[in-house]
């Protein structure tokens, strides 16, 4: 936009609506040298790192190979031999920075970013997110390489310092997931697990919404879940018990006498609809005392083929304390401290 | 151009009758048909005057003197005749000289917004990561051209009133912007930018739009008659 002959930068028209000067049209000309900057324009985008990338729009695989390869949709950085995460942070710090850039990426207004905590480029892609993301977090079994560990520290470390949501999953969960979607059929491991983001991809505004109500109250930004996919009333006696069993698949340990906020997405055929919704209400007056805010989303499923009482449930949790995640800080103090000796 | 019949024209060594004067492309010629009458011969005797921008006519009364040659005047209005023609030929060759930098400062803006929308199409990122920022050259140029019509607008200070500087440089920056407009399809921008470039010459948005009709076709010709505009 032109400058007027007092520098105020103002719209196309004759005077100035701050000083009341004409346009100076010498100073306005060196507009003219600006260009957009050179960056795709994305309204979402998911970023997988070291794991296979599901079908979802505007989707992004990061990951190492023995060559460089640099495309819209898939970002392969070459190996490093012997190179640890923070070899890795620091050679391609620069370079996906600018790849991030020209892709818009901290531009786009949601963010999902599915890592597996033990992949060396984990905590240089937390690091070069702004905001408004959702970080997905795989964390290792504590019996893993220490290496590994450390990585997941450094991973889960940066991800705290951004003060964005962290939804954190143990990959042996994820390994075992055995899911019957209503629209696929049954669905086994990570592809099965990473249908279930797609809800989280669909429902992102609502969900960032809860995990941001969550933060003002000083919880903790890890934010666990708990689900059924595929849950039939042929299986279960009663909604009762479907509350009863929903926290038994948590995608990490943690006291429920720390949880503080809850949110529910509910997809079923609408005739479960007002059973859900009374129960849920049930549950977090007889399961949690310490509750501040809960709420939830349901998504009314017509499409059902098979059986008409199929339904999923998918619960968050925003808790005040967390130790479950203490292996990680051990493995990199002892880490640091193997470092030390040999130096 | 402007031609002129005068009273009688005295040389350095001579003078001469029935003589014309005619000012064109920057020089003043000098046309007599009769023969001197100190000295004369039967030639026709043709005088070249060059003068430049800076020049300024000396008149003396009714005399137009130029070094050694005084031409008298057949009337004391065509003192007027003259001061307006060479003040046209000056500001002739100022659109010559500014019509070059303005036309290009339009056509690198065209090339830089290009260059941006093909890299953004190009699945391959490798090559853009590689390349330097593929518009810093072209940024650049257009600091150099800026410099290069201020530096000729200063030239003819002399010449040129503060208005007439304005719109030349209103020219500069409202047609690339109309272009660019016109190119993104923001409509609301370019009415302003219209209406603004209108106003500063001093004509109608009718009128405007007529003449931008095949802007994207044909940058020169427009520059040209928005020159015209100006400097008439």
């Amino acid at each position: 936009m032109p400058i007027c002959k007092n520098g105020h930068e103002m719209d196309l028209i004759e005077r100035c609506p701050i000083c009341g000067q004409p346009i100076d049209y010498y100073a306005s000309l060196f507009e003219l040298t600006e260009f957009p900057k050179l960056q795709y324009k994305l309204n979402d985008t998911i970023i997988f790192v070291g794991i296979q990338p599901y079908k979802l729009p505007n989707s992004l695989f990061i990951g190492i190979d023995e060559k460089e390869k640099i495309e819209k949709d898939k970002i392969i950085l070459e190996l490093i031999s012997g190179g640890t995460w923070r070899e890795y942070y620091d050679q391609y710090k620069e370079k996906l920075g600018k790849i991030f850039d020209l892709l818009g990426i901290n531009n786009a207004k949601r963010k999902i970013i599915i890592l597996d905590s033990i992949n060396p480029l984990s905590p240089l892609v937390v690091s070069l997110i702004n905001s408004n993301a959702i970080f997905i977090i795989i964390l290792p079994a504590e019996n893993e390489p220490l290496m590994h560990l450390d990585t997941a520290y450094a991973t889960v470390s940066e991800a705290m310092k951004k003060k964005e949501p962290i939804i954190p999953v143990m990959r042996t969960l994820i390994e075992k997931f055995r899911g019957f979607y209503y629209d696929f059929g049954i669905s086994y491991g990570i592809e099965g697990f990473m249908r279930m983001i797609t809800y989280f991809y669909e429902n992102y505004d609502k969900l960032y919404n809860f995990f941001k109500i969550s933060l003002k109250f000083n919880l903790k930004p890890i934010f666990p879940f708990s689900y059924i996919i595929g849950g039939t009333m042929l299986v279960f006696k009663d909604m009762e018990s479907v509350f009863d069993l929903i926290g038994v698949q948590k995608t990490i340990d943690f006291d429920i006498s720390n949880v503080n906020t809850l949110f529910l997405i509910c997809i079923s055929p609408k005739e479960l609809k007002e059973q859900i919704e009374k129960q849920y209400k049930l549950f977090v007056l007889k399961k949690f005392k310490n509750i501040i805010y809960n709420d939830m989303i349901y998504i009314e499923n017509k499409t059902i083929k098979v059986v008409n009482d199929i339904f999923n449930l998918i619960m968050f949790y925003g808790i005040s304390e967390i130790g479950t995640l203490d292996y990680l800080s051990k493995a990199h103090e002892l880490i640091i401290k193997k470092v030390v000796q040999n130096a | 151009m402007l031609n002129l019949k005068v009273l009688k024209v005295k040389g350095p060594n001579k003078i001469y009758t029935d003589c014309e004067i005619s000012i064109d492309s920057f020089t003043i010629s000098v046309n007599c048909n009769k023969k001197g009458l100190i000295g004369g011969n039967n030639k026709i005797n043709i005088i070249n005057y060059t003068f430049n921008k800076d020049f300024m006519p000396k008149f003396d009364e009714n005399k137009l003197v130029l070094n050694n040659i005084i031409i008298y005047l057949k009337d004391i209005n065509d003192i007027n005749l003259i001061i307006q023609e060479i003040k046209n030929e000056k500001l002739q060759l100022l659109k010559s000289e500014i019509l070059e930098p303005i036309r290009a400062i339009i056509k690198e803006r065209i090339n830089g917004i290009k260059i941006i929308e093909e890299y953004k199409s190009k699945v391959d990122l490798s090559l853009l990561l590689k390349s330097e920022d593929p518009t810093a050259s072209i940024s650049r140029n257009i600091k150099d051209l800026i410099f290069k019509i201020q530096e000729i607008l200063n030239n003819y200070s002399n010449n040129l009133s503060e208005i007439n500087k304005d719109r030349i440089l209103g020219v500069t920056y409202l047609l690339p912007k109309i272009i660019e407009y016109t190119y993104n399809n923001d409509t609301s921008n370019l009415k302003k930018s219209k209406e603004l470039l209108a106003k500063l010459l001093g004509i109608s948005l009718p009128e405007l739009d007529k003449i931008l009709y095949n802007v994207e076709y044909n940058v020169d010709a427009i520059i040209e008659i928005l020159l015209n505009y100006i400097l008439k």
